[in-house]
């Protein structure tokens, strides 16, 4: 069985063969062999050459999220990184469909429909946590649509602003 | 006392329940509607929501807190920290209903407000204050003279400024007078007020506060100090008794000056005088917190002493049983708390489910924790979910336990500073103990969880993971939109959210 793993923008490959109690792993030049007969869907505890591996994970909607030797690692399935290449095309690096980055409260619009916008540019105040911060503009062109005024709750993802894209 | 409303919510609120439990007294909690799932909310004997999740219109609403203490039948408020713990009305208010506020008299928790005032009435009482002149700019001449006795370098600051605005640095004292024309003139434009004054800069100071604690019979103690240099954004990340550099020469003089911080406002109940630490052991009052503070558990551990119930002890008529001579420090604590937050990303909030918690324990490990497996982190309150404790014979020990303590804390789902914390404490830096005020933009700025490459652990881990993953949860969701195993990305670039 071959697996893909997506993780700080890198793509990685790990084979794994069962044979009978234990696994043959490969991870790009390097081979181990595995003894892994504890799992749950929140811990594994195998022993890799010696050691003892103790992981503990969540699984997302793409991906897991690992938490081994006191760090925290995501592991995400090859087509969330697909999506993410397919999403950053375009000038200054965004498509100018400005989303809520996490859940908060909308503390001022900076920004008035028709008005011009360049990369950079601070957008929207949203509060978090006690904490105000800057949404910015991921495009330079023109403020078409504001979807959420001062006051409004945001989800996460939901719209917050739309610009059309300057030409060229 | 028969009955306590606990007018908070997370950790603190879930500690506060600890203490009722083992004092016996049932414990009423209230909450926002945000707040149904929270862990006070599950672990209260009694719990009534006040309101939306705005905290105006839930937790900081004093009607509301009132109408739920009356309605429960409490005759005691424990307001915890932040929200109404500060606030002098809602301390009168609790009276004026008939409810015992557990916390200082209203009078010392508005003299204490006062920042003008209080510097005023400390110097009154003899407590060191950071030495400065003030008066308007038409006093140049005297401004000037007094000024000249003051140690360079020098900060012009606008009484009515703040958080550095309206603020000059002067190292060269002929540049003085220009320097307070010159800021007169901008607090005028800026805040519509000229008044300036001059104080000295503390170079690279240390944060170390003193807990104090006095009954309603006249005794007053400290419980010696706490060291709180190493804050983000002003907040504190981690705190530690004793502190690493304090002698028992400044240790003592320290605790006395708080004692007589909190005498000269009548205090009663727990609290915490901050001083500034110099170089040069010089040590100056900066303000009084007139409530339990977020680090209690560093001092509980070195004193043996429960603060919390004190609290409410001292609040129900209790006389100390312990003098100041009874007290000694013992070994060492540090405290780290855990935010939810991205560390990596400028210390932005992190929210949504956690998806795993698993939480560190042995012996010396104390956990003082508002989430459970499961538990959605909402936007509208303090990133704060836990402190994690830890105690031993030395600072060493300790640093060593709280290392192993981080290791074995797992959440997931959401960011959190626990592998930041991890490598704070594994920092030569921290080691040494040269912990100032500037210790995270000096030593932690460019810190990074991600820019290495995975461990082939983790990828072993991973790929295990997915050959034992059930056949029905492999199969759905491939054409779905893709949403990361954070519930939110933890970066804050725009456009990351579709």
């Amino acid at each position: 069985m071959q697996y893909e793993f997506f993780c700080n923008n890198e793509t990685y490959t790990v084979t794994l063969e069962k044979k009978g109690d234990i696994f043959e792993a490969t991870v790009g030049e390097k081979t181990y062999t595995i003894d892994a007969r504890r799992a749950t869907d929140r811990f594994l505890s195998f022993i890799v050459d010696g050691r003892s591996v103790l992981a503990h994970l969540a699984r997302g909607d793409a991906g897991w999220a690992l938490g081994l030797g006191g760090r925290q690692f995501v592991l995400e399935d090859p087509s969330a990184a697909e999506e993410k290449s397919a999403g950053s095309g375009g000038g200054g690096g965004g498509d100018g469909h400005i989303a809520t980055p996490m859940p908060g409260k909308v503390v001022e619009v900076l920004v008035a429909e028709g008005d011009a916008v360049s990369v950079e540019q601070p957008l929207v105040i949203l509060e978090s946590m006690k904490m105000q911060n800057e949404i910015k503009s991921d495009v330079d062109g023109v403020v078409s649509k504001i979807h959420l005024a001062a006051g409004a709750l945001a989800n996460f993802g939901d719209p917050l602003i739309e610009i059309e894209v300057a030409e060229g | 006392m028969n009955k306590i409303l606990i007018a908070n919510r997370g950790e603190i609120a879930v500690r506060i329940i600890h203490a009722c439990r083992e004092m016996e007294i049932p414990a009423v909690v209230v909450y926002s509607e945000a707040d149904r799932e929270s862990l006070h909310v599950h672990l209260a004997d009694e719990a009534i929501c006040i309101g939306p999740p705005s905290p105006v219109e839930s937790y900081l609403n004093v009607d509301a807190v009132i109408a739920a203490a009356k309605k429960a039948g409490a005759d005691a408020v424990h307001p915890g920290y932040g929200f109404l713990s500060e606030n002098a009305a809602f301390a009168e208010r609790c009276t004026a209903e008939g409810l015992i506020f557990i916390g200082p008299p209203p009078a010392a928790i508005r003299d204490m407000g006062d920042k003008v005032k209080s510097r005023a009435m400390m110097q009154d009482a003899a407590v060191p204050v950071v030495p400065g002149t003030t008066g308007s700019i038409d006093e140049m001449d005297r401004v000037l003279k007094e000024a000249a006795a003051i140690e360079l370098p020098l900060f012009v600051k606008a009484a009515a400024g703040g958080g550095g605005k309206g603020m000059r640095l002067v190292t060269d004292r002929d540049t003085l007078k220009s320097t307070l024309e010159s800021a007169t003139r901008e607090a005028a434009a800026a805040f519509g007020d000229g008044t300036v004054y001059v104080e000295k800069c503390l170079e690279q100071p240390r944060h170390v506060e003193v807990q104090v604690l006095a009954d309603t019979h006249g005794n007053t103690v400290h419980l010696f100090e706490r060291e709180c240099s190493i804050q983000r954004r002003h907040q504190k990340l981690v705190e530690e008794t004793p502190s690493p550099v304090l002698t028992p020469e400044i240790r003592a003089r320290m605790g006395e000056a708080a004692v007589n911080a909190a005498r000269a406002v009548d205090y009663r109940s727990a609290g915490t005088v901050e001083f500034l630490l110099d170089r040069d052991g010089s040590f100056y009052f900066l303000e009084m917190n007139t409530r339990i503070q977020v680090e209690h558990p560093v001092t509980e551990f070195t004193t043996g002493v429960d603060l919390v119930k004190w609290q409410i002890r001292i609040a129900r008529g209790e006389a100390l049983d312990f003098t100041q001579d009874d007290l000694v420090q013992r070994g060492h604590a540090i405290e780290c708390r855990i935010y939810a937050e991205d560390a990596e990303n400028n210390f932005m909030p992190s929210t949504g489910k956690i998806s795993l918690l698993k939480e560190p324990y042995g012996p010396g490990v104390r956990n003082d924790s508002g989430i459970y497996e499961g538990y959605e982190v909402t936007p509208h309150y303090d990133p704060i979910l836990a402190k994690l404790v830890v105690y031993d014979e030395n600072r060493e020990a300790a640093r060593k336990k709280m290392l192993t303590a981080l290791e074995n804390y797992v959440v997931l789902g959401i960011r959190t500073s626990i592998s930041f914390l991890r490598d704070l404490l594994g920092h030569e830096a921290f080691i040494a103990g040269d912990t100032y005020t500037d210790f995270i933009p000096k030593h932690m700025e460019d810190w990074s969880d991600s820019a290495e490459a995975p461990p082939d652990d983790v990828l072993l881990a991973a790929a295990l993971a997915e050959f034992h993953r059930k056949p029905a949860a492999a199969g759905g969701g491939s054409d779905q939109a893709a949403a990361t195993p954070w519930q939110t990305v933890g970066g804050w670039e725009v456009g990351s959210g579709r």
